[in-house]
């Protein structure tokens, strides 16, 4: 049987797939320390426009805006995360661009694990391996001593992620491509008895300190500094974050899904 | 339009060649054999510059994670038709007065653990077509040639002419990559 030819003249009904929005990620926690409300917010300007748009225009929509209310981070400068301002957020192009890099500055060697959540999917990469995720073909995070890694050109699809450590002694740094550092120093007050007796930082028995979660909100990266220490290993720290989708095979492993 | 490959520098009104032109499409294609490692992180930019050759702000880039200007003229395609491997879509009569060129970038995303480089491509071109017709306008020569250790390169620009929208191939690349490209048009990053 012969194939129909190719039909060129109908090249006009051919659509090209449109950008799906960025995917909808659970709202952080409020913003204790936001420093005032977000001025009248120009888009709400009843006004007609001061032009007809053309075709094409007309179907396009404009994306959500992004959330207001954080102090800018720019390249160049150090932003200190404490529990007075524990809350920053990246814009587009400080989320989609280059990698974000968590490094933790510790004595202690591979402390560090990552909770993810990729299109749906939730994950944990914890050491002393490197670890990648969610595939070793197309890493969005990945995991190598005290150093986790997002590669944000890859990473619309990570919705949320947090930053765990074993230990209460140290700081953690976060640097995007451009040039922004951000740092959280850990020194963890309140501990519990275990991290209390804990002499040289690093957490006796099942105790994690969740560093930093961060969230995909329209487009844009909202770090907040946790420090909030968990009893209980990463099992718990992920359950205490909502990360409940995944099968633990004791506090600190997950079984892997096929 | 024009059969012959446009070479580095060398340009075509858009609007006097195809009066009442409304609506463009920008494609770029580069080699269908490409490692996947780097095929994966090339992405298509646009950079909507003012008189002084700087973007007002961080929503002047139009890439994958800010699709669309806020002014609704410019975005970036999730899927390209044809032979280009990515596509923005401009509205020319929908630019705002202020913008004078749009930008065209291709650069290497450098969120991997190795850094892969334009130099290893062996083909690279950009294109113009009507968006309407999907028909080509112009298409630029092989610009991989002139790749060597650049991780980001400026294809070409749509930029304003007496009245009249041109495009010119440029083919500069940054061995900076993306923050080359970022200090020279004033991207806060």
């Amino acid at each position: 049987m012969s194939e129909a030819p190719i039909r060129h003249d109908l090249a006009f009904m051919r659509r090209r797939r449109r950008p799906s929005p960025a995917p909808v990620a659970p709202a952080p926690a409020p913003i204790a320390q936001t420093p005032a409300p977000a001025p009248a917010a120009p888009h709400l300007d009843l006004a007609p426009p001061a032009h007809v748009a053309s075709p094409t225009t007309a179907r396009r929509t404009p994306p959500p805006p992004a959330l207001t209310g954080f102090v800018d981070v720019t390249a160049g400068a150090t932003h200190h995360l404490v529990p007075e301002a524990p809350l920053v957020q990246l814009n587009r192009v400080q989320s989609g661009v280059g990698a974000l890099d968590f490094t933790l500055h510790s004595p202690e060697p591979e402390v560090l694990g990552v909770l993810y959540e990729i299109d749906g999917v939730q994950g944990h990469l914890r050491g002393p391996n490197a670890q990648l995720a969610p595939s070793t073909r197309h890493p969005i995070v990945s995991l190598d001593g005290n150093t986790v890694h997002i590669d944000l050109g890859n990473a619309r699809t990570l919705t949320r992620f947090a930053v765990l450590a074993r230990t209460t002694h140290g700081a953690l740094t976060i640097e995007t491509s451009g040039g922004v550092r951000l740092d959280v120093p850990l020194g963890v007050a309140g501990g519990g008895d275990d991290a209390a007796n804990s002499s040289n930082g690093v957490v006796p028995g099942r105790v994690h300190v969740v560093v930093l979660t961060g969230h995909r909100v329209r487009g844009c990266y909202v770090l907040r500094a946790e420090r909030e220490v968990v009893d209980g290993g990463a099992h718990a720290a992920a359950t205490a974050h909502g990360y409940n989708r995944l099968t633990w095979r004791d506090a600190e492993t997950v079984v892997p899904t096929p | 339009m024009t059969a012959r490959p446009l070479i580095r520098g060398g340009n075509v009104s858009l609007t006097r060649e195809i009066p009442g032109l409304r609506t463009v499409a920008i494609g770029a294609a580069w080699d269908k054999d490409a490692e996947p490692a780097l095929a994966d992180n090339l992405r298509l930019a646009a950079i909507l510059c003012g008189s002084n050759g700087r973007v007002g702000g961080a929503s002047d880039f139009v890439y994958l994670n800010q699709v669309i200007s806020s002014d609704l003229s410019v975005e970036a395609m999730v899927n390209a038709l044809g032979d280009d491997v990515e596509q923005l879509e401009i509205d020319l009569a929908d630019v705002p007065a202020h913008v004078e060129r749009v930008v065209v970038v291709l650069y290497v995303n450098e969120g991997m653990p190795r850094r892969r480089t334009l130099g290893q491509l062996r083909t690279c071109q950009v294109r113009v077509l009507d968006a309407s017709s999907q028909s080509q306008i112009i298409a630029s020569e092989n610009l991989a040639d002139g790749f060597v250790s650049e991780t980001a390169v400026v294809l070409g620009e749509i930029y304003r002419h007496r009245g009249d929208w041109k495009f010119k191939v440029v083919g500069q690349g940054y061995a900076a990559g993306l923050t080359g490209v970022f200090e020279q048009y004033g991207i806060p990053a």
